[in-house]
C-alpha cells in the first residue's frame, strides 16, 4: 500500500461524505412532502400560534426556568458548602438530599410537591401557587445536580487561594465568598449553563400541576394546540421556540469553553 | 545552637523582645513526625533565614507560625501572643503576620489594586479610600504603580511576587514570613524580588525567610538556621555558618548548594 496514513484518512472522510449525501437525497425524495407540510408545517396554523405562543408560552417557560434555576443555584451552593463542611451531620444531610433528588425522575418530584404535599399537609400551602411549586421542584432537581458541580468547582480552586486569603486575616467564610466561590463559578460556568438547558426542558413538567390558560408554557401549549387542531404544527412551533432558548445558550457555553481553553 | 533533645520546659513564657518564639514544636502528619522538637526565635527587627534540604520541614515550621498547619505539640508565640492557645483570635493575629508564598497565590479574578485592598476592607474594615491609599503606597514601594489595573495573569512571575509582597505589606504587618519566594521564578527575575526584600529588611521589618539564596542570607540575614530531618542542626551568624559550619550535615548540604 502506497497510501500514507493521512491520504487514507482523507479518502475515508470523502467516503463518509458520500454516504451521508446519498442518505440525505434518499430521505428527501422518498418523503411525502405534501402530507408532511399539511401535518407539520401548516402555514395557517403557524399564523394562528403567533403572537400568543411567544407572549404567553415562551414567556412562561422562561419565567418557570429562571425561578427554578435561581433557587436551584442557591440551593446547590448551600448543599455544596455543606458537602465540604467539616461538620459530619451537614455532610450527611446534603449527601442525602443530593442523592435523593438526583436519583428521582423530575416528574416524581413535581408529583410529590403538586399532589403529595397538599394531601400530607392540608393546612399548609406552597406560596405563590404554581410558580412556587415549579420553583421548588425545578430548584430541588437542578440544585441536586448543581451541588456536585459546584463542589467540584470549589475543589478545583488551588488550595493556595484559600491559604492566601486566610493569611490575610479573612475568616473561612469571608475567604469562601470573596476568593474561592467566584473562581469556582468561573470554572463551572459551562456545566451550569448545560444544567440551565436541561431545566428549560424539565419546566414542561409543570403540566402535572394543572394550569390555567395564561399559565401554559411551551409544551402544554403545543399539546393543547395539537389536540384542538388535530395537527402537529403547534408542536413544531414550540420545538422551534425551545431551540430559540437553548441554541444561544449552547453557543455561549462553547464560547466560554474556547476562552477558558485559551486562558490556560 | 539548638538540638533535638532540648530540655527547655514547654511552659516557659514568651521570650522578651521576640517577634516569633517557637518552643519544643512537634508536628506530625499522621505517623510521620516532620518537626521533632524545634526551639527557635526571631527577635524584633531581625532577618532570619532558614535553609535546608527538601523535605526537612522548613515550610511546615513557617506554616505552623501562622497556623496554616496545627502544631501537634509545643508552643508558638508571635509578638508575645500564644498562637497555639485555642482561644486566640487567629484571624486577627494572621492579619498582623504577612505571608509570601512560593506560588504567589494572587487572586486571579481581581486586579492588582483589588488584590491589595480586599483584605484591608474586609478584615481591617478600612474605607475604600484609605485602603487604596495604603495599596498605592505599597505598590510604589515594589515599583509597580503603573500595574494597578492589571490582572495577575498579565504580569511576569517577578512582578506577581512583588505584588504579593505589596499585598502582604498592605495589611501593615508586624512581621513577614517568606516561603521560598524566588524558587518559582526564572533566574533573571529573582533579582527584582530579592531587591524588594532587601529594602524591606533595611527598613527594619522583622522577617523569617525560607530560601535557597545563600547570597541573600549572607548579605541580609542576621541569623541563619540550618534544618535537616525535622530538627535545627545549626544556627548562627550567616557568614559564620556559611564559611565555617560546625556540623557535618551542614557542611554536606552547603557543599552541594554553594
Ligand atoms: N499536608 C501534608 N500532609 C502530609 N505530609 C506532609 C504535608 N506537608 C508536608 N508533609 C511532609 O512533611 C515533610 C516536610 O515538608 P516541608 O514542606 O515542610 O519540607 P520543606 O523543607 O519545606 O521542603 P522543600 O524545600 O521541598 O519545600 C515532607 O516529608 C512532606 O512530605
Ligand atoms: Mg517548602
Amino acid at each position: 500500500m502506497a497510501l500514507s496514513k493521512r491520504k487514507r484518512a482523507q479518502y475515508i472522510r470523502y467516503a463518509q461524505y458520500v454516504v451521508i449525501g446519498v442518505v440525505a437525497v434518499a430521505v428527501v425524495f422518498s418523503a411525502n412532502w405534501g402530507d408532511l407540510q399539511r401535518f407539520f408545517l401548516n402555514p395557517d396554523i403557524i399564523k394562528d400560534q403567533f403572537p400568543a405562543v411567544i407572549t404567553t408560552a415562551l414567556k412562561n417557560t422562561l419565567i418557570y426556568t429562571a425561578c427554578g434555576f435561581t433557587f436551584g443555584l442557591a440551593l446547590g451552593l448551600v448543599l455544596a458548602l455543606m458537602r465540604l463542611s467539616s461538620v459530619g451531620p451537614w455532610r450527611w444531610l446534603s449527601t442525602g438530599i443530593i442523592e435523593l433528588f438526583r436519583g428521582l425522575p423530575a416528574l416524581v418530584v413535581f408529583l410529590a410537591l403538586g399532589q403529595g404535599f397538599p394531601r400530607a399537609f392540608p393546612h399548609l400551602e406552597i406560596p405563590f401557587g404554581n410558580i412556587g411549586t415549579v420553583t421548588l421542584a425545578l430548584g430541588l432537581v437542578g440544585g441536586a445536580y448543581m451541588a456536585e458541580t459546584i463542589r467540584a468547582g470549589i475543589q478545583a480552586v488551588p488550595k493556595g487561594q484559600m491559604e492566601a486569603a486566610r493569611t490575610l486575616g479573612m475568616s473561612h467564610t469571608q475567604a469562601m465568598i470573596t476568593v474561592v466561590v467566584p473562581q469556582a463559578f468561573r470554572i463551572i460556568l459551562p456545566p451550569l449553563t448545560n444544567e440551565l438547558i436541561l431545566l428549560t426542558k424539565d419546566s414542561s413538567l409543570i403540566y402535572i400541576l394543572g394550569l390555567s390558560l395564561d399559565q401554559y408554557e411551551l409544551t402544554k401549549w403545543g399539546r393543547e394546540g395539537m389536540n384542538s387542531e388535530a395537527n402537529l404544527t403547534p408542536i413544531i412551533v414550540i420545538g422551534f421556540c425551545y431551540l430559540i432558548i437553548t441554541v444561544p445558550l449552547s453557543i455561549v457555553v462553547r464560547r466560554m469553553e474556547a476562552k477558558a481553553g485559551k486562558a490556560r | 545552637m539548638s538540638s533535638p533533645t532540648n530540655t527547655s520546659s514547654p511552659t516557659e513564657p514568651a521570650r522578651a523582645g521576640a517577634a516569633i518564639d517557637v518552643q519544643q514544636l512537634h508536628k506530625y502528619f499522621g505517623d510521620n513526625e516532620v518537626l521533632k522538637g524545634i526551639d527557635f526565635h526571631v527577635d524584633n527587627g531581625q532577618v532570619v533565614c532558614v535553609v535546608g534540604p527538601s523535605g526537612s520541614g522548613k515550610s511546615t515550621l513557617l506554616r505552623c507560625v501562622t497556623l496554616l498547619e496545627t502544631p501537634t505539640q509545643g508552643k508558638i508565640f508571635v509578638e508575645g501572643v500564644e498562637v497555639t492557645d485555642p482561644d486566640v483570635d487567629i484571624d486577627r493575629l494572621r492579619s498582623r503576620i504577612g505571608m509570601v508564598f512560593q506560588q504567589f497565590n494572587l487572586f486571579p479574578h481581581m486586579t492588582v489594586l483589588r488584590n491589595l485592598c480586599v483584605a484591608q476592607q474586609k478584615v481591617r474594615k478600612l474605607s475604600k479610600e484609605q485602603a487604596v491609599a495604603i495599596a498605592r503606597e505599597n505598590l510604589a514601594k515594589v515599583g509597580l504603580s503603573e500595574k494597578e489595573q492589571a490582572y495577575p495573569a498579565h504580569l511576569s512571575g517577578g512582578q506577581q511576587q512583588r505584588v504579593a509582597i505589596a499585598r502582604a505589606l498592605s495589611m501593615q504587618p508586624q512581621l513577614m514570613l517568606f516561603d521560598e519566594p524566588t524558587s518559582a521564578l526564572d533566574p533573571e527575575l529573582v533579582g527584582e524580588v530579592l531587591a524588594v526584600m532587601k529594602e524591606l529588611a533595611a527598613e527594619g521589618m522583622t522577617m523569617m525567610v525560607v530560601t535557597h539564596e545563600m547570597g541573600f542570607a549572607r548579605e541580609v540575614g542576621d541569623k541563619l538556621v540550618f534544618m535537616d530531618g525535622g530538627v535545627i542542626v545549626e544556627e548562627g551568624a550567616p557568614a559564620e555558618v556559611l564559611s565555617n559550619p560546625q556540623q557535618e550535615r551542614t557542611r554536606a548540604f552547603l557543599s552541594k548548594v554553594l
